[in-house]
């Protein structure tokens, strides 16, 4: 991973190089409407730099929270500190910060140029000095000779370039991004997650991602923060949210996963889920104060083969009924109902027939280490 | 779906029905002759230079024209703002925004012209360009309130956030965003405002004195003493300011953007 101190060539402009995004500490979040509460209590420390994306369903409070940031919602409660100055009461457009909107939200009736050199204008940059900065932020987004276009004369995809230029050309401090790439087909996408990273990294900028879709989360961020009902359910790398989920919402939201539920009991020297078939192996890690613990297995670390009369010794296995067989490109997704009613994912390589038919009698079975112990939400 | 060819004809009769007495009138101004009469007797445009020799005329078309222009532009300012409060608005519940704004389109014309004339008595600004101009343009005040409020709606919010968040404030967002925004939609409203103050002739009668008439309450006042073809004159002028209006309307955003694109070839 580049890290991100690495002075940006795009700099040239900016009043302090040496500072490139700010810090963000959210300290205690709270928001209430009426009634429901939107955010509880969430707070968070961004280091500069860093690239964090606020991931939930839809409902989790986390455009709220982003709003908060931006300073279009004000908190009830909590305060929202940059780079240590507590900002809760600074009005938007006194924040210095950049935005992009799922609809990009450019200026309908002003060319592209002029779009991008609106908040040049607005924080006063001498107007001989736009054109150059203007020029610069249109070609980082590889769009330098679209100037004189207007917005409805673009791509969807090129309007959202338009609006990532228009929010970095002022340098702000941070970089606030709501579902950037929501109204992007999946091809554009991808290539746009890779270049909104890279420019993030080149520029040194501190951003604030929003999305629902895991994918983009886990392919942009530094950091995620998973939210849910309002609450940060888990804050950690990607690879820290993907491996070592510390909640079911979390293995859910993340990937496909395997869940096992119940009560630890220990049989033969071995810590098991207390089913009524199969045997589950919980892997040391969980906390046992909870009554039930959850183990959670990926699709691509079960093996599964043919019933057979006895139980495979050792590890985990757990037996069931195939009830689909998808062809997915890369994988064969196998759907198999578990004896104990629960609906299970396995997924083969597809170079390799699959190795199982609809109806078939079938054991899965997976390495103790393959598995995740979750304590299960009371 | 394509309309079938009865449809059309029947559509076409229609129009012959609604555009006939106009051209009628049209034609009887260009008559050589004395009379009001159709088929015209004779080409001439006597009856034009007559219009324009006439003083009345004169003063009537200069005062239709203030009173329309001035009507028109209140009527964009206070109709633009009551879409705004409707819109934007907290507090006032829209639908009442709604309902006044648009109530001068339900008040008879009468009713309103007997309340113009009573208040104005009363505080004593009858017979002048303002007091015609203010009643004119609450009449045409519906017309910019419902334009400018389907364009607002048509406006994003989050372009205007996107503003805020480019570093302008509210205000300067609204006058460089919003605004911009809505002004063709204003303008197109008001544009039929002054339309309809120009031909307006209820009100207008309420609120005249002999110094101060416009063209509709001439054109009454005349045609009560015995018609002259210099009647159809002006009806023919009046009819082309208002189809000019209408071709503003119609070609204004074709305008804009062949002005455009003049632009960007320089």
């Amino acid at each position: 991973m580049i890290e991100t101190k690495a002075l940006p060539k795009f700099a040239t402009g900016r009043v302090d190089a040496s500072a490139p995004g700010a810090s963000v500490r959210l300290e205690h979040i709270v928001k209430r409407y009426a009634d429901t509460a939107a955010v509880e209590g969430v707070s968070l420390d961004i280091a500069a730099g860093q690239f964090v994306t606020l991931l939930g369903a839809s409902g989790s409070g986390k455009t709220t929270l982003l709003r908060i940031i931006a300073g279009f919602v004000e908190a009830t409660s909590g305060r929202v500190v940059l780079d240590g100055e507590d900002i809760s009461r600074v009005p938007v457009h006194h924040r210095h910060i950049g935005m992009v909107f799922q609809n990009y939200a450019l200026f309908p009736h002003m060319s592209v140029a002029k779009n991008v050199a609106f908040p040049l204008e607005m924080r006063k940059v001498p107007r001989r000095a736009r054109p150059a900065l203007v020029q610069e932020a249109l070609e980082a987004v590889h769009l330098g000779e679209f100037g004189r276009r207007l917005p409805r004369e673009l791509s969807g995809g090129q309007q959202q370039r338009v609006a990532l230029a228009r929010a970095i050309v002022g340098k702000p401090r941070l970089l606030l991004m709501d579902e950037p790439l929501g109204a992007l087909d999946r091809r554009l996408r991808e290539a746009m997650q890779l270049e909104i990273r890279r420019l993030s990294h080149e520029l040194g900028l501190t951003v604030v991602n929003v999305t629902h879709d895991q994918e983009e989360a886990l392919t942009m961020s530094d950091r995620i923060a998973l939210l849910a009902e309002g609450r940060l359910v888990q804050y950690g790398t990607p690879a820290d949210l993907y491996t070592r989920p510390n909640s079911e919402i979390v293995a859910k939201f993340l990937g496909e996963s395997n869940m096992f539920r119940g009560p630890v009991r220990v049989e033969d020297g071995l810590r098991v889920l207390d089913l009524p078939h199969g045997r589950v192996v919980v892997p040391p890690g969980a906390s046992d104060d909870g009554p039930e613990v959850i183990v959670a297995v990926r699709p691509s670390a079960v093996r599964i083969g043919p019933a057979g009369p006895d139980a495979p010794a050792g590890g985990s296995f757990m037996p069931g009924e195939v009830t689909a067989c998808v062809y997915a490109g890369d994988s064969h997704k196998i759907i198999v109902t578990a004896a104990t009613g629960a609906e299970l994912i396995v997924r083969c390589d597809s170079a390799a027939p699959p190795p199982c038919e609809v109806g078939d009698k079938v054991i899965l079975t997976w390495q103790e280490a393959a598995g995740v112990a979750i304590p299960a939400d009371r | 779906m394509k309309a079938g060819i009865g449809v059309r004809l029947f559509a076409c009769l229609i129009a012959l029905l609604f555009v006939t007495p106009t051209l009628i009138v049209v034609a009887t101004s260009f008559t050589s002759g004395t009379m009001v009469v159709f088929p015209p007797n004779g080409l001439s445009l006597r009856w034009f230079e007559e219009v324009f020799a006439d003083p009345e005329w004169l003063d009537a078309f200069a005062n239709s024209l203030q009173v329309g222009l001035l009507a028109a532009v209140i009527a964009m300012l206070a109709g633009s703002s009551l879409a705004f409060a409707a819109g934007r608005g907290r507090g006032i519940p829209p639908g009442l925004v709604t309902a006044l704004a648009v109530l001068p389109m339900m008040v008879p014309l009468v009713v309103a012209g007997i309340g113009f004339y009573l208040v104005y008595v009363t505080i004593g600004i009858s017979g002048g360009v303002a007091g015609l101009a203010v009643a004119h343009a609450v009449l045409g005040l519906p017309f910019v309130f419902v334009n400018v409020l389907a364009a607002l709606k048509g406006v994003d919010r989050h372009v205007e956030e996107a503003a805020r968040a480019c570093g302008a404030s509210q205000t300067r967002a609204l006058v460089r965003i919003t605004v911009p925004l809505i002004a063709p939609a204003a303008l197109v409203g008001g544009v039929l405002a002054f339309v309809s103050s120009w031909d307006e002739v209820v009100i207008a009668l309420f609120l005249n004195t002999p110094e101060f008439r416009t063209l509709p309450v001439v054109m009454w006042g005349q045609v009560r003493s015995g018609i002259e073809p210099s009647i159809s004159a002006v009806a023919t002028l009046v009819t082309a300011v208002s189809l000019v209006m209408a071709g503003l309307i119609l070609l204004g955003p074709v305008l804009r953007r062949k002005l455009r694109s003049l632009w960007r070839q320089q």
